[in-house]
């Protein structure tokens, strides 16, 4: 759950690159070396409305604000609404892999299980490795151009990343659909970790909308193909390369 | 030749009628004497090939394992209501022994009791054993917190499956009766249930035993039978004896509600409204035939005869389909209303034609000779034609198609011939009886003018152009709606509206997020049982496994297992101390029970953010919503208690320890034991669940989380399960394959019925222009068909597309009697032709649509379906031809 937010500001922030920036040579390597390069960037800030599916089938809303610096490493979650939750926070440093929950009415602050990569974020059918961990899709993937696809009346990049041997991830590989003009990711696909031909999720991101001049999806839909319920995240405000305080980043911050 | 043989038996119809009529009757008796070998399932898993391995599966687990077959009891009402009700109709169904097994409600606390900690993974014992380190209610009260932080407020995927949110919500369970039994003795002086603590340490260590829903409000009792489900008579039955001690007991219970659901119960719906249905819609079919008939052509006695002989006929039929085949599907047994609709149009041609002829005074022999010579070849070749479309069914692999096509195949041709046998015997009695009694003489029959129609054939040869321009818009519409048909895949669509086997399905998963409809697989060892059941609860879609490694883990579990156990009666052996709680330690005690509330409040709060519905209900039954704190907190509530007269709710609560204290170090030993699990520790009332009567297979069941007749749900979940292993059966896979196998088929054998009907128009009209103007009202026909459904809402079912291949043999004849017509009269006589043969089609059109409609008042809504979509074929196919034909007709004429 708390994973989840830190995720899409990675995501936010994968969308940095803009088109000018491009180099000339499209294969695929390129295509994602320099959309990684450009996903790192030093800080964001959003406001995001989250609907889940509940496993009774009941649609839930939830919307926090999440800050994001030293490159996505470290992310902080604080939630907004509804009022039960309103002030609980997640803290994730190390790229999610250390994970502090924060309770108000209890004043506790727990830590949960370290190195929660490949693991649902919850309420959600993101997991935290599917927003971007670091600069996995290059140095974990192998990326492989397939061709060139229309998608809801755009042209795209079809790229296939192959999970390289011995290492370690939720997924053995990816496919993804990357717009020819804005390099905005449009649908990422996502395959089982032991069976390449078996689709778990898909990822389809819309509502592109220029944020400080850089190509911003506003909405993210995770669709679960394997089971029957999907998550819709939206962006009601997002900043880049804001100012923030490292000391949000602690167990005080969490608190604040 | 056939009109010799016609002209003959007409003759000898005339002479020889009580002959005859008696000869029919002794064939009517050894028909029925056949028809009574004729059985009825309503199993839509009987519609697909024997050979099917799906279905050989299916069929072979119903037969060797009862606990495939169940019937549910689904009680809701107050939690202490209901297990009460539970407690006492258990009994009674158990008595039922001609019908019964055995019967579930609680968990099998024997087993568990000395096994259960072996069956717990080992990652969770690890988390678990440092509970059993002190036994005295504060350490134990400390250790479960502890364990509650590592669990689950410090690991996120603990709730992350329905198995685990089961876990959590049985553990929140135990823990809140804890709470519950504590508060009563630290409020209570010494008038205590003496099974209180005993109580208490039972829905710690082992949960809540009865299966009741987490909300305690919904409570499943499992009957197993120990007959085969495909045993109808005892289907029947014993759901009809469990249904009527439900009823008496509920007289006693009135704020509780029953009913029966799970498959014996489904197919006792299934099968007894089928048969209702047969028996209605046959009867209301006869009746408004024979009211349209006495309509139309102002007559009683001969309709009657007409009815009379119809009845004979399907007997007749039934006999000679008990030839062919032993058992009627769902499909079949609906053969009687369509051969109703279809078979009265042969007499009609005969009435018509003979009064015809009686009134130019032609005697009954002369009158009955040119009737069977004039109009006999008509009733034939319409016959085969129908026939031979509706043999062209056979072909597919479907069994509920393929039997359909055989059994109205075969229907069609022995009610013909059982027409031409009777009726003109019928006519000709009647008309000698009347005779001899000095009553009036036969008369032409009064029909009904249809002056319209023939004003409609003149119009539309005058415009022609403007005929088929108009009427091509209109297809072209009708097209445009045909494409956005849908097909309604949703099996429980199809059963009787409202009746509770059904409804109470979608209670169940309400309450349990699990669906009774299972799918299956048997295996040859114990391991081989594990691994698929390991696999599928790994599966997003499933809700339960239940499988005999349930009970049996393997040597290497056991072995990793193992020094847990030791560990935890290492512990037991240490504590044995029951030190009592002194007034010193109420500070202690009390942030202990804070930091419980603590710990489930914040459990609460990660399982709404996860959208873990239940875990949280769960919560807030013990701690109250956190919307309104303080509200409803049982947690506080104890506090409260404590806090208000410490001493002298220490007092309880040293009681309660020392009451407590020997039951649960007795439970937690046992609940210990160290002992290997081998098969053989196995108790029947376990084993007899998973394992087959030859002893060599086991069962594994896998329910899913949904209603699997969503579709989507339905073609996902099946995969899964295919992917997991290729033998997995049960309704939901077949159920599957009956969709892709009739749709298939329903296309092919359409495909081969067009085909035949216009090889044989080929053969009949020997001109191929000819053909293509009787075959095209069929096919606009059938595409009007299918865009008035869309227009009306109707969509396609698995069983009304079988009526497609229906309506290409039926909807045919009405273009062929009018081509017929004006091969006669000239292909300028539209107005001639539609007034008189316009008529006979138009009643033909009407008694066949009021068979059918007679479908829509069946309560098994697939007939419903199959009797809306023929209606409409019906009603385009007349309308079509009446508009088409006699406008290309026209202008093949002018050309």
């Amino acid at each position: 759950m708390r994973v989840i937010y830190s995720g899409f500001v990675v995501l936010g922030l994968l969308l940095l690159f803009s088109p000018q920036k491009m180099f000339s040579q499209n294969t695929a390597e390129d295509i994602i070396k320099h959309s990684n390069d450009l996903i790192n960037q030093p800080s964001a800030e959003a406001v995001v409305k989250m609907i889940i599916t509940t496993t009774s089938g009941k649609k839930r809303e939830l919307k926090y604000k999440s800050y994001s610096i030293e490159k996505g490493k470290s992310n902080l979650i604080k939630y907004l609404f509804p009022k039960r939750v309103e002030g609980q926070s997640i803290l994730m440093l190390n790229n999610a892999d250390d994970i502090w929950v924060y309770f108000p009415r209890t004043n506790r602050v727990r830590k949960l299980a370290t190195h929660a990569k490949r693991r649902k974020m919850e309420g959600s059918n993101f997991s935290y490795e599917d927003m971007g961990s670091g600069d996995s899709w290059v140095t974990d993937f192998e990326a492989k151009m397939l061709g060139e696809e229309k998608l809801r009346g755009k042209e795209c990049y079809k790229i296939e990343l192959m999970k390289k041997p011995k290492i370690e991830s939720g997924y053995s590989r990816l496919i993804m659909w990357i717009d020819k003009s804005s390099y905005v990711p449009l649908q990422i696909d996502y395959y089982d970790e032991h069976d390449p031909k078996t689709k778990l999720k898909r990822l389809i991101l819309g509502n592109i909308k220029e944020i400080d001049g850089i190509p911003t999806p506003m909405k993210m839909t995770m669709i679960d193909v394997q089971g029957d319920s999907q998550t819709e995240m939206e962006f009601e405000s997002i900043s880049y390369n804001v100012k923030l305080d490292k000391d949000m980043f602690t167990e005080r911050g969490m608190k604040k | 030749m056939r009109e010799n043989l016609l002209r003959n038996w007409a003759t000898i119809s005339a002479r020889h009628p009580i002959r005859i009529i008696i000869t029919v009757c002794i064939l009517t008796l050894l028909a029925l004497l056949s028809a009574s070998r004729l059985t009825m399932t309503a199993r839509f898993s009987d519609l697909l090939p024997e050979k099917d391995p799906l279905v050989k599966e299916f069929n072979n687990i119903i037969k060797e394992y009862t606990s495939a077959s169940n019937t549910i009891v689904v009680v809701w009402g107050d939690e202490m209501q209901i297990k009460t009700f539970a407690d006492k109709i258990v009994p009674r169904i158990e008595n039922l022994k001609d019908y019964v097994k055995r019967v579930d409600y609680k968990i099998d606390e024997g087993f568990l009791s000395n096994h259960g900690l072996i069956l717990v993974k080992a990652s969770d014992l690890k988390k678990t054993v440092r509970i059993f380190d002190g036994l005295d209610l504060l350490p134990l009260i400390t250790h479960i917190n502890d364990n509650m932080e590592e669990t689950y407020v410090g690991n996120e995927e603990s709730l992350s499956d329905k198995e685990k949110e089961d876990n959590a919500i049985r553990s929140l369970d135990g823990l809140e009766f804890w709470i519950d039994t504590m508060k009563l003795y630290a409020s209570a002086d010494s008038s205590t249930d003496d099974l209180s603590a005993e109580k208490a340490v039972k829905r710690f260590m082992l949960g809540d035993p009865y299966f009741i829903s987490p909300d305690k409000r919904t409570l499943l009792i499992f009957v197993e039978p120990n007959f085969s489900a495909l045993d109808v008579d005892k289907v029947v039955a014993s759901t009809d004896t469990i249904q009527t001690i439900v009823n008496n007991l509920l007289t006693h219970f009135p704020s509780v509600k029953a009913g029966l659901t799970g498959t014996v119960p489904l197919s006792r719906d299934e099968y007894v409204y089928t048969q209702k249905d047969m028996r209605i819609t046959s009867v209301v079919a006869m009746i408004l035939v024979l009211l349209l008939f006495i309509l139309s052509f102002r007559m009683i006695t001969a309709p009657l005869l007409a009815a009379l002989n119809l009845i004979v006929s399907i007997i007749f039929a039934s006999g000679v389909i008990a030839i062919f085949i032993h058992t009627l599907n769902i499909m079949t047994s609906m053969f009687a209303v369509i051969l109703i609709g279809l078979g009265v149009d042969f007499s009609i041609h005969i009435i018509s034609l003979y009064y015809e002829r009686r009134a130019l005074g032609d005697n009954p022999e002369e009158a009955m000779v040119y009737t069977l010579t004039r109009s006999g070849a008509g009733i034939t070749i319409g016959a085969l034609t129908t026939a031979v479309s509706f043999f062209s069914m056979m072909i597919s692999e479907s069994r509920g198609i393929k039997e359909t096509g055989l059994v109205l195949g075969v229907g069609i041709i022995s009610v013909m011939l059982l027409t031409l046998l009777l009726m003109p015997s019928l006519l000709i009695l009647r008309e000698n009886i009347i005779r001899r009694l000095g009553l009036k003489s036969a008369q032409k029959p009064i029909s009904v003018e249809f002056g319209i129609l023939g004003k409609v054939g003149g119009v539309i040869s005058h415009h022609p152009r403007l005929t088929l321009s108009v009427g091509i818009l209109f297809s072209l519409f009708m097209l445009y709606q045909a494409f956005h048909s849908r097909f309604d895949y949703n099996y429980l669509n199809m059963e009787p509206k409202g009746i509770p086997s059904v409804a109470l399905q979608d209670s169940m998963i309400t309450a349990f997020e699990m669906s009774p409809d299972f799918v299956m697989i048997t295996t040859p060892t114990v391991d081989d049982a594990r691994r698929i059941t390991e696999k599928a609860k790994e599966v997003p879609t499933v809700s339960k496994v239940e499988s005999i490694s349930d009970f049996i883990p393997s040597r290497k579990q056991q072995s990793v297992r193992t020094p847990y156990l030791i560990q935890v009666r290492k512990y037991l052996d240490n504590n044995r101390t029951g030190n009592k709680l002194r007034i010193s330690e109420k500070g202690s005690l009390i942030s202990q029970i804070k930091r419980l509330d603590d710990n489930i409040y914040e459990i609460g709060q990660m399982a709404f953010v996860g959208g873990q519905d239940r875990v949280d209900a769960k919560c807030k039954q013990i701690i109250g919503d956190p919307n309104s704190a303080g509200n409803g907190d049982k947690i506080n509530d104890l506090i409260k208690v404590i806090n208000e007269n410490p001493e002298f709710a220490l007092r309880g609560l040293n009681r309660f320890q020392k009451e407590y204290e020997p039951k649960l170090f007795d439970l937690s030993w046992r609940i210990a034991d160290t002992s290997r699990i081998t098969i053989d520790k196995i108790p029947p009332s376990i084993l007899d669940r998973f394992i087959n009567k030859r002893g060599d297979r086991y069962l594994v069941t896998i329910t899913p989380k949904e209603q699997v007749w969503n579709f989507e749900f339905l073609g996902r979940f099946t995969e899964q399960m295919q992917r997991i292993d290729k033998h997995i059966t049960g309704m939901p896979p077949i159920f599957l394959r009956l969709v892709q196998v009739v749709g298939r088929d329903g296309k092919l054998a359409s495909a081969l019925a067009v085909l035949s009907v216009f090889l044989l128009l080929l053969m009949d009209f020997r001109k191929i222009s000819l053909t293509l103007i009787a075959m095209t009202p069929l096919i606009l026909g059938a595409v009007w068909m299918v865009g008035l459904m869309t227009t009306v809402g109707l969509p396609f079912t698995f069983v009304n597309v079988m009526g497609i291949p229906l309506i290409i043999g039926i909807g045919i004849d009405d273009g062929v009697h009018l081509l017929h017509r004006y091969r006669v009269e000239g292909y300028g006589k539209s107005e001639v032709v539609l007034k008189s043969t316009g008529k006979a089609i138009l009643l033909t059109s009407l008694t066949t649509m009021a068979g059918f409609g007679s479908l829509l008042l069946a309560k098994y809504r697939g007939f419903g379906s199959l009797g809306s979509l023929l209606f409409l074929g019906v009603a385009a196919c007349f309308i079509t031809t009446v508009l088409f034909l006699p406008a290309l007709v026209s202008l093949l004429h002018k050309d």
